[in-house]
Order: structure tokens, then C-alpha cells, then sequence
């Protein structure tokens, strides 16, 4: 055995204790004392980084976070491992990405052994408490809920609730959702089935909204035009549960995802046309393979419909922030702010429902608040959402298993970022859960590129796999593909990804 | 037996005019099931796009209980001294009338949805309030019920026509019965093991 350290080996351990230095003031205060940080995770859903001013975008579509990132570490290359709720947030609480959670859709959920392999299970000293107002997002807390100590039902904090998924059906409530709101529901061009008691139901409905048109003029936040809440509601409901929890022994996980800025975008009257008749003019793309045939006018009106909406989640963080700070809650918190993924209005697509994993739908927005910490932290290595677990355990001072696939967030990690790190999403939606994945589309950035690789889906039929090839750090609008001209980056991020997916 | 017995509806009788009640509704149904489940199988999978139709077979057989109920509390206002067949084939009649016309506003609404929408906001004083068009479909309603009972009462090839058509739709929608069991199911087997 080796007694004396080498010169090689004491100048490497020197190395990593000097880069681990600046890591030692994310250690919360709390830890400091042997007590256990508390974890406050916000996502807001749908949320892309590519329509927040705090990373660059031209419309002030996040004031407030702009303000709050001033004591943040803020995560500028920051990938969702899914481009629609459920891969995207099973990859979230589970850190792995979806060829190991086996979690494409919702109705089939994830992989059973992870409902003891998550967050909350890993966390079972905390007091683990979360809620949603997404349908989806709740399907996957349910399947995990045994591993939490409160689930709140998301129909608590809701105005008023459709019987089918909210009183009946509450084991299937996806699917029991979709069909009460195409039978009964649904307005406009599409119809209903229900030729009778939709009519009544839709005035009633009418009613409720006519009760709140002075504060959203565009109508209620909502989940399938039934299920109105407001916003406001759920910041004021978990202002208040963390104030509960904060100050107890036992320190709280808490992860609430609310649905905002995700579509209906019904904005408050504050910030309805906030956006409008400005200068900004979005880039113009070319249909995709995927195009759902949206014009550019009609994007451009979404987005800025989106934009608008984003800027109520904006405020709701704001309100959060400052209610953490006057509390003194903040002091002995971790507080995530991130997305489950992106949102898009180009190439003739929009919001997020198709195969795309396209920037706008996968680049989400990530900052971490440690306690005691008063200035800001630029990140712009590659990250990924599955990174999340295993940086809360670290900065916990939990071990952390091996069977995570993400890694501890750099700032934190006390060495250097891996230039050569891979980050992935997959989107499956269609595939079966277990066997190949197919139909796919996969996404892999590395080295500087962005490879995507789409194969089986029924836009593509007669057509076979589509590879595209972005230079994603000169070409973040994703303008030039390269996978002609570049043979060798393609190849080789094409074989890596494909042997992750098990598809090699 | 006395008169009023004869003239009372059967339980037969009942099934029959619940069968012909809910054909339309079903049959507007699954022409729109069809044409949604590929969407939802695409969205998540096939067992996901079965469920969804179960769910929409499911809800069209409870609104077609209720039509059934309304139909059923209209039968207390038709004259005793009518026969029991002609009462029975002007409910079903009301209950077609019903059906059709709604299903008619939901095509008129799905293929001139824009133009709709966008007179509409031009001349809001004309569709204001929303009781008019309400109010449109009652009389469109009421006229041919009317249309149709003069042809009834006065046509006897027409009544018999009628009687044949209503026994065949009743055979149709009892298969129409057999996708709902199927339907229900689904929905109980989703909702114990969880989707």
C-alpha cells in the first residue's frame, strides 16, 4: 500500500481543495450548526429560457428574476431531460433521464422502482410535502406518493373542479380530464359530443368567469378550459404551508409546480398587452418535419400572449421571494427555481405537444438560492435536469446513490466542470414502456454542438430518421444544420446518444 | 284489461323509447370518438386512447339518460286518448328532433367556426342576448314536431315508415349499448390498477 503522498498526488489534491474552496459558501448555515437545510423547489411549467430577459431574451419578460439573480447561481445552459410534463419531471425528482424512468407518458408512469428511488424517498429525514395544479405533473406525484408525507390534491386549490378527473376518477385522471373536456367542455371549432348538457354546464362556467373579467380579462387560468384557479392562490397557499414548516425540527422538501406560464396563456389585466405594438420582431424559421402549419403571424401572437403570462409567474416568484425574505426563511433554505420544460412559438409549432426538442422546448431556466448567499454566480456549462438531485443531496450532505445518472451542479461540486459532459432529452411519448423506444426523438449537446436524431414518428413515414446538427453556442437559434457538412461530430454524437438510448 | 292499462307504456316499450332517445347522441358521439382517439393514442398510447373512448361512450350514455328523463316527463303531457304506438313515435320523434338540431348547431359551429366568430364580434346587439339562438333552435324544435305529427296522424304509409325506421334504429342502438358495457370496463379496469 501507498504510505507517502507523491508530488503528482499532492499537487492534484491541492488542486481540487482550491477549487473546492469558493464551493464552501453554498454549505447552508443551518449544516453549519449539524442541522439539515430546508429544500424549497419552484417549478413553473412550461417555462423556456428562451422567452426570459434574464437570459438575454428582448422583451422584460422577468423583472423580478432579474432582480433575485443578483444572490443566485444562475444556470445559463440548462437542459430539461423531457419537452412535455411527464419525462421532464420524472427525470426531475428521479435525476435519471427517461430510457432509465421508463416514464414517456403519463399513462404509463415510470418504472416502479422508482417509486422508492426519487427525491422524496431519498429525503426521508425532511418533512416532504408537494402539490400541482398540472393534471400530468400529478399523476407521476401520485404514482411517488408513498414516498412523501402530503400530497395536496391539486383540485384544493383550484376554483372549482370537473367532476370527471376531480371527484370520480381520480386514478385515471389524465385521460378521465381529456375525455369530460372534449365530451362536455370544449368550445369552438372542435365541437363537443355532449349535444345537451354542455350547454348548461358551458353557462355555468361563463358565470364563473364573468365573476373574475376585471382581473383576467382573457379568462381564468385554467386546466382544459374547466379547472379555473388563480395563481395567486397557490404562491398564498404555499407562503404560507413553508412559514408553517419553517421553524420546526424536522427540516421540509417542498417541490410545488404550478402551472403557469404553460398554456391557456391568461395573464393577468395588469399585464394584458404589456407586449403588445412593441419592436420585437421574432426570428423567422422555416417549417419544420413536425409543423402543425402555424403561421409566423400566428406564433408570433401566441408568444406574445406567452410572454405576457410570463410575466405573472415573474410577479408570483417576486411575491415568494420577498414573503422567504421578511420571514427569514431564505436564511436556512435552498430555493430551486427551474422549469419541467420549454415552450415554442416557430417552425409552424407551437406550445410543446409534438416531437420537436427544438432549443425553445428543452432550454429551461435554473437558479439556485443557497442561504447566506448575496451575489451572483454565472454558470454556463452544460447542465441538466437530472443534475438537480444529486447537487440537493450534495448540499444536504446526503450520499448519493448510484444509480443517479446526473451529477452534482459544478459551483458545488468543488472541481471543475467536465468540458466534455453530455447532456441528453428524450421525447417517446409514443413508444412502448419497456423494449426499444420508438418512435423517438433524442437530443444530445456536447463539445459545443447540438444533435438531435428523430426517427419513427408519423410525420416521418416514407422518410426515415432526420438528424440535424447545430453549432449551439454560434447558432442558438439553430439556423444552420451541420450534419452534412460535419460527418464526424454528427457520427460520433449520433453513436453515443443511440448506444445511451439502447438503440446502437 | 282496461283501456288505460293498454295505454300505459311497458317496460319494453320503455327500453324502446330509451334505445331510439340515445342513438343520435351516440352516434354523434362516436363519429367524433373516431375522429379523436388517433390523436390521443399519438399523445400518450393506445391504451390511453381506448380509455379516452370509454370515457366519451360513458358520458354519452349518462346524457342520454337525461334525454331519456326529459322525454320521459314529456310523455306525462301526451293526450291518453292517442294510442300507445303514436305517442311512443312522436317521443321519439321529439327526441330525433332534439338530436338532429343539436347535432346540426355543433356542425354549423365546427365548419364556419371563424366566420361565426368573427361576425359575432361585429354584431354583438345581433346575438345578444344568448337566449335568441337558444330560442331559434326551440322553434326550429317545435316546428318540426309539429310537421312531423300532422305527417303521423294524417299519412298512414309515413307512420308506418316511421315505426319501421325507429324498430331499426332501436336494433342499432342496443350494439350502441354493447360498446358502453365495453366502455365502462375499460374505465373500471384504468381506475383500479391506475392507468
Amino acid at each position: 500500500m501507498k504510505q507517502h503522498l507523491s508530488r503528482r498526488d499532492f499537487l492534484k489534491l491541492t488542486g481540487t481543495a482550491s477549487a473546492a474552496l469558493p464551493a464552501l459558501r453554498y454549505l447552508p448555515r443551518r449544516q453549519a450548526n449539524g442541522n439539515l437545510p430546508n429544500i424549497l423547489i419552484l417549478v413553473y411549467d412550461a417555462w423556456s429560457a428562451h422567452n426570459i430577459s434574464l437570459y438575454g431574451y428582448e422583451r422584460d419578460t422577468t423583472p423580478n428574476l432579474r432582480r433575485l439573480a443578483e444572490r443566485a447561481t444562475v444556470f445559463h445552459k440548462h437542459y430539461s431531460a423531457g419537452n412535455f410534463t411527464f419525462p421532464g419531471t420524472s427525470s426531475l425528482v428521479t435525476g435519471t433521464y427517461p430510457w432509465t424512468h421508463r416514464g414517456f407518458s403519463p399513462g404509463m408512469g415510470i418504472d416502479p422502482q422508482f417509486e422508492t428511488r426519487n427525491m422524496f424517498q431519498l429525503f426521508d429525514q425532511y418533512f416532504r410535502i408537494s402539490y400541482t395544479h398540472n393534471a400530468v405533473a400529478h399523476v407521476l406525484l401520485r404514482q411517488i406518493q408513498e414516498s412523501m408525507d402530503r400530497l395536496k390534491p391539486r383540485q384544493d386549490l383550484y376554483l372549482d373542479r370537473d367532476p370527471a378527473s376531480g371527484l370520480f376518477f381520480v386514478n385515471d385522471e389524465d385521460i378521465a380530464n381529456i375525455g369530460w373536456w372534449q365530451s362536455i367542455v370544449k368550445k369552438g371549432r372542435k365541437g363537443t359530443y355532449s349535444l345537451f348538457f354542455s350547454h348548461f354546464y358551458r353557462d355555468y362556467k361563463d358565470r364563473i368567469l364573468a365573476r373574475y373579467a376585471d382581473v383576467y380579462p382573457r379568462g381564468l387560468p385554467n386546466i382544459r378550459d374547466d379547472n379555473f384557479f388563480l395563481p395567486e392562490d397557490a404562491t398564498d397557499w404555499v407562503m404560507e404551508e413553508v412559514s408553517q414548516m419553517h421553524g420546526q425540527e424536522t427540516p421540509f422538501l417542498g417541490y410545488f409546480h404550478y402551472l403557469p406560464p404553460h398554456d391557456p396563456y391568461h395573464t393577468r389585466a395588469e399585464f394584458v398587452d404589456a407586449f403588445r405594438d412593441d419592436a420585437y420582431q421574432p426570428v423567422e424559421k422555416p417549417q419544420h418535419i413536425f409543423s402543425r402549419g402555424r403561421t409566423y403571424a400566428e406564433t408570433t401572437h401566441s408568444r406574445r400572449m406567452y410572454d405576457e403570462f410570463c410575466l405573472l409567474a415573474d410577479q408570483e416568484i417576486g411575491r415568494t421571494f420577498d414573503h422567504l425574505e421578511q420571514t427569514g426563511i431564505l436564511d436556512d433554505t435552498i430555493v430551486i427555481v427551474t422549469s419541467d420544460h420549454g415552450e415554442m412559438f416557430e417552425r409552424g409549432l407551437e406550445k410543446h405537444y409534438f416531437e420537436s426538442l427544438h432549443q425553445p422546448v428543452v432550454h429551461v431556466p435554473l437558479l439556485i438560492f443557497t442561504p447566506g448567499t448575496q451575489t451572483r454566480q454565472d454558470v454556463t456549462s452544460v447542465t441538466s435536469s437530472t443534475d438537480l438531485l444529486p447537487t440537493l443531496l450534495h448540499l444536504a450532505g446526503q450520499p448519493i446513490p448510484d444509480w443517479i445518472e446526473g451529477e452534482v451542479l459544478p459551483p458545488f461540486a468543488g472541481s471543475q466542470p467536465d468540458p466534455d459532459r453530455s447532456v441528453y432529452a428524450v421525447e417517446a411519448k409514443g413508444s412502448e414502456q419497456y423494449g426499444e423506444i420508438h418512435p423517438v426523438s433524442l437530443m444530445i449537446v456536447r463539445d459545443g454542438y447540438k444533435l438531435t436524431y428523430y426517427d419513427g414518428w408519423l410525420r416521418q413515414e416514407g422518410k426515415g430518421p432526420l438528424v440535424e446538427l447545430y453549432e449551439i453556442e454560434d447558432d442558438p437559434e439553430e439556423m444552420f444544420d451541420l450534419s452534412e457538412q460535419l460527418p464526424e461530430v454528427r457520427n460520433a454524437l449520433l453513436s453515443e446518444v443511440l448506444k445511451k438510448a439502447g438503440l446502437a | 284489461m282496461d283501456e288505460t292499462t293498454k295505454r300505459s307504456f311497458t317496460r319494453a316499450d320503455w327500453f324502446k323509447l330509451f334505445l331510439v332517445t340515445a342513438f343520435l347522441p351516440h352516434m354523434w358521439s362516436l363519429l367524433m370518438i373516431f375522429r379523436d382517439v388517433p390523436w390521443v393514442s399519438r399523445r400518450t398510447d393506445i391504451w390511453d386512447g381506448i380509455g379516452f373512448a370509454g370515457y366519451g361512450l360513458l358520458y354519452t350514455l349518462l346524457e342520454s339518460v337525461l334525454l331519456f328523463g326529459f322525454i320521459a316527463l314529456l310523455s306525462l303531457l301526451t293526450p291518453r286518448q292517442w294510442s300507445k304506438s303514436l305517442r311512443i313515435t312522436i317521443l321519439s320523434v321529439i327526441a330525433f328532433a332534439l338530436a338532429s338540431w343539436s347535432i346540426l348547431e355543433q356542425l354549423i359551429l365546427i365548419v364556419l367556426h371563424d366566420q361565426l366568430r368573427a361576425y359575432a364580434t361585429e354584431n354583438l346587439w345581433l346575438i345578444s342576448p344568448v337566449w335568441l339562438p337558444q330560442a331559434m333552435m326551440a322553434a326550429l324544435i317545435a316546428l318540426t314536431t309539429a310537421i312531423a305529427f300532422l305527417l303521423l296522424r294524417n299519412i298512414s304509409s309515413f307512420r308506418l315508415a316511421m315505426d319501421n325506421f325507429l324498430d331499426r334504429v332501436a336494433m342499432l342502438s342496443g350494439l350502441y349499448l354493447v360498446l358502453d358495457v365495453a366502455g365502462f370496463v375499460v374505465i373500471v379496469v384504468r381506475n383500479v390498477t391506475g392507468a
